[in-house]
Parts: C-alpha cells; sequence; structure tokens
C-alpha cells in the first residue's frame, strides 16, 4: 500500500484563459466561446483556411525581461506562466523545502517549434549564415523543465517527457511514481505546447486531421481536430508531506494507467486505450462503477472518437451506472503536449465543482459515439472520481484518475 | 582602430550598466558584470558585425591572443579584420 498522492497546485494558461479563474469560468460556461477562430499567429495564404485555439492577451513583456526572452520559447513561457501560478496556488515556498526532494517533470509534443521555423526561415529563406547563439538551448523539448527548475530553484531530478498528445500525461505518471516510491516529497508537473506555426500546420495539415469548420466532440458532423497552445502545471505531493505544511489539498490522484497500442503511427486502437482505462482503475483500486467522470481525449476526429467511445463501452459494459463523458477540447484546442495536463485540471475542477463540463459545438448525435456525452450546457452532479483519457499519435495512451479528497 | 573600438562598444553597451570610460579598464568581462552567457552572445554579435570569426580560446591562446577583457576583444578583432 503506497502513501496517497494529493495535489495542492493549479495552473494554466490557454484559449479557454489564461488561468485558472478565467479557465475555469469559459469551461464551464453554458455559452458559446469563441476561443477557435482563424489562425492570426502566422500570416495565411491564399486557400488556407487554418483554425487553431490560440491564447489570448499574452503579453510575454509582462511576465518576462529583455534578457529572460532570449532563452524561452513561446511554449517555454507558457511553461514558466503555468508553473508559477501553480506554485503560488499551491503557497509553497520552496525555500523552506530541502529543494532537492522537489522536482520538475514538463511533457511537451515538440519543444521550441517558433524557434525551430524561425532559425530555418533566417538560414534558408533569408540567406543568413547562421542563426542565434541561443538557438539550440531554446528550442530544447527539455528547456521548459530547465527554466522553471532555474526560475524556482527547484534541485530534484528533473526531466521532459515526449510522447505526442500524451506527453504531459507521462510527466504526471512519472511524478506519482516517484512520489510513491519516496524519492521525492513534490513535484511541479504538467506539460506546454505552442506550435501554431505555419510549417507546423502545413504538415499537420498533410495528415488530412484539421477540422475545417470548429471542434465539435464525439458529435456528427465533425470535421477533425483544431490544435490549441497553452500550458497546465499541477503540484503533487506525497500526502503527509501536504498535510503537515499545511497545505490547501484540492484532489488525490489514486491512479495512474499508461499502455503502447503496438499497432500504428497514426490510427489509433481500442484496446490500447481500453488497456490504460483499465489500468488505472486497476492502480486506483476502484471498480468502473465508482467512476462518475470521464474527460475523455475526445480529440473530434471521426477515428479517435469512435474508438474511444468503444474502449469507454467495454470497459464500462458490467456497470451499473454509466458515467458522464465530455471533451474540453472544445472550448481550448487539442492542445497536445499540454493537453493532459490541461484536462487534468479541468477533471479537478468538476470535482472541486461537482459539475461536469459541457462538450461544446455539439450538433447532434453519432451513433458510433454511443456514450453518455454531456453537450452544451454543464451537468451538476456528484463527482467523486474522474478519470481523463490522453491517447497519443503512435498508440501512446495515458489515463488518471483524479478523486476528491 | 577607433571605428572598431566604437563598434564594439556600441555592441556592449547592450550588455552592462557600465561605462564605456570603464570598459577598457576591466580586467575581466566579469568586473563588467557581463556573464559567460552574454560572452556567447557578445562574441556573436561581433562576428556578425564585422563579419568575422572569431577562433576559439585554445587556438588563440596558440596565438598568444585571448578575448577575457574588452582589451583582448578589440586586439583580437582589429587582427582579424586588418587580415581580411
Amino acid at each position: 500500500m503506497h502513501e496517497p498522492i494529493v495535489v495542492t497546485g493549479l495552473g494554466c494558461i490557454s484559449a479557454a484563459g489564461n488561468n485558472i479563474e478565467a479557465f475555469e469560468e469559459c469551461l464551464f460556461s453554458s455559452k458559446v466561446q469563441k476561443t477557435i477562430a482563424p489562425v492570426t499567429l502566422f500570416p495565411l495564404s491564399k486557400g488556407e483556411n487554418y483554425l487553431a485555439a490560440e491564447v489570448n492577451g499574452f503579453n510575454k513583456s509582462d511576465h518576462f525581461n529583455k534578457n529572460e526572452l532570449k532563452l524561452l520559447d513561446r511554449y517555454a513561457q507558457f511553461a514558466v506562466v503555468s508553473a508559477k501560478e501553480a506554485i503560488n496556488n499551491a503557497k509553497l515556498n520552496i525555500a523552506e523545502h530541502d529543494a532537492t526532494r522537489i522536482s520538475v517533470i514538463h511533457g511537451t509534443s515538440i519543444g521550441g517549434q517558433e524557434t525551430i521555423e524561425y532559425s530555418y526561415a533566417q538560414l534558408f529563406e533569408q540567406g543568413n549564415k547562421r542563426t542565434h547563439p541561443f538557438t539550440v538551448p531554446k528550442l530544447l523539448p527539455s528547456a521548459a523543465t530547465s527554466q522553471i527548475s532555474i526560475r524556482f530553484g527547484i534541485k530534484g531530478p528533473s526531466f521532459s517527457t515526449s510522447s505526442a498528445c500524451s506527453s504531459s500525461g507521462h510527466a504526471i505518471a512519472m511524478a506519482v511514481l516517484m512520489l510513491r516510491s519516496n524519492l521525492i516529497d513534490v513535484a511541479v508537473v504538467g506539460g506546454a505546447e505552442a506550435c501554431i506555426t505555419k510549417g507546423n500546420f502545413i504538415a499537420w495539415d498533410g495528415l488530412r486531421v484539421l477540422s475545417s469548420d470548429t471542434c465539435r466532440p464525439f458529435s456528427l458532423g465533425r470535421s477533425g481536430l483544431v490544435i490549441g497552445e497553452g500550458a497546465g502545471t499541477l503540484v503533487l505531493e506525497r500526502e503527509f508531506f501536504a498535510k503537515t505544511r499545511k497545505a490547501n489539498i484540492l484532489a488525490k490522484i489514486s491512479g495512474i494507467g499508461m499502455s503502447s497500442d503496438a499497432h500504428n503511427a497514426v490510427q489509433p486502437l481500442a484496446e490500447g486505450a481500453q488497456q490504460a482505462m483499465q489500468a488505472a482503475l486497476n492502480d486506483a483500486k476502484l471498480s468502473c462503477d465508482e467512476i462518475d467522470y470521464i474527460n475523455a481525449h475526445g480529440s473530434a476526429t471521426s477515428q479517435n472518437d469512435q474508438l474511444e467511445s468503444q474502449a469507454i463501452n467495454r470497459i464500462f459494459a458490467d456497470s451499473s451506472s454509466t458515467p458522464w463523458v465530455s471533451s474540453t477540447k472544445s472550448s481550448h484546442g487539442h492542445v497536445l503536449g499540454a493537453g493532459a495536463a490541461i484536462e487534468a485540471i479541468a477533471s479537478i475542477l468538476a470535482i472541486q465543482r461537482q459539475e461536469i463540463p459541457p462538450t461544446a459545438n455539439f450538433i447532434e448525435t453519432d451513433p458510433l459515439c454511443a456514450i453518455n456525452l454531456v453537450t452544451e450546457q454543464g451537468v451538476k452532479t456528484e463527482v467523486k472520481k474522474a478519470l481523463s483519457n490522453s491517447f497519443a499519435f503512435g498508440g501512446l495512451n495515458v489515463s488518471l484518475i483524479f478523486e476528491k479528497y | 582602430m577607433l571605428k572598431i573600438k566604437q563598434q564594439i562598444h556600441a555592441i556592449i553597451r547592450d550588455y552592462t550598466e557600465a561605462s564605456e570610460a570603464e570598459y577598457g579598464q576591466a580586467k575581466s568581462f566579469a568586473e563588467l558584470n557581463i556573464d559567460s552567457l552574454s560572452m556567447v552572445e557578445i562574441i556573436f554579435d561581433i562576428e556578425e558585425a564585422f563579419d568575422i570569426k572569431i577562433p576559439d580560446e585554445t587556438e588563440l591562446d596558440k596565438r598568444g591572443l585571448a578575448i577575457n577583457n574588452f582589451n583582448d576583444v578589440l586586439t583580437v578583432v582589429t587582427q582579424l579584420v586588418e587580415k581580411k
């Protein structure tokens, strides 16, 4: 029996809000949100109709000085901003504790994509002979982790995880294992992504999965996913440590489940999703009856939503009650490597509010997605236990279970 | 030489609050509160400005040169610009 691991701090920046308060307000609102719109972060060429869930009203100079910005790609800026909010929210004064027993584990799918494309443009379009000397430390997928560690003086085992759209889910899972093993007392975990760039969108477009109108998870008429940007960070602690320092405990993370489809580079497999959810239930020692809410991966691609529905229905086939399901990607977009962290936060907010956030932009039930989907407006109901799914390209799956504390 | 000195002054000005009069007096860039990370940028800026390549420190050492302070850099840059 391992010591319980608890959540004591949340931080978030996304199209659905630049802090937790704004994010919560947007997520649970029944009003139509204008979080998804044509791309503004790069100029669209004729015939390009790319949509994105961009962070709005973010002025990097409000958060960082000129010298700091030289080393911070947009994705790392988001990571640091969300980490700062989470650490403040946890009222965690790192200087008062053994910093060698505090970790940063932050995931990203791509890392400094903006820096990569800017540097390539300098070299291959503008004829520059070389790029700025900080290009490498700025673009690394581990840069966000390093910058959080440097800024807050966190000296424990720290690293980045990268597993496409499950990156921050794996970050959370790794942190839970390190906390359970008593290697560390606290983990600052999450993920960040900022890849609304021309090159990246052209590449994604080639996969024919980008939406042409908006993000409509599990709905008939859905046309694909909408890429978002932002970051989510959680502060996780061993329960004893949190109680000793009299922290405000927001939730318990009781189950982590991971699996690999071993199937296809882009096509998901229901069995892999099912395996991850079952592993999380086993880890939390829960039966499927006890899950009140599933924050689905729900990417709004035709394939994911059908196969995830199949997997959910297989897991809950023998359950006496059917859990509510929603996909908050309809509000904050598909934030790739940050998605699992942002959706973990959404799941914890659902527990705190005792309310399921809606799946926005829903039109009509897809008979191939026969799940108990919350649409249009949130449902006030008892939410003691929530399961959050993240399924990545390449079949890398993570399911996390959060419980009311 | 004067023009080179002025150009290097202009580059260094972005990285320190020390006065230009202090540049030549400091025994090291650290005395001007310029850290190693900023030095990487300064070298890059100088190379771009003069279209030269400053050799690494081992190579400079072989030639009896260094880039530990302003006067060192001025000497190196002047030599490289003259050789162009």
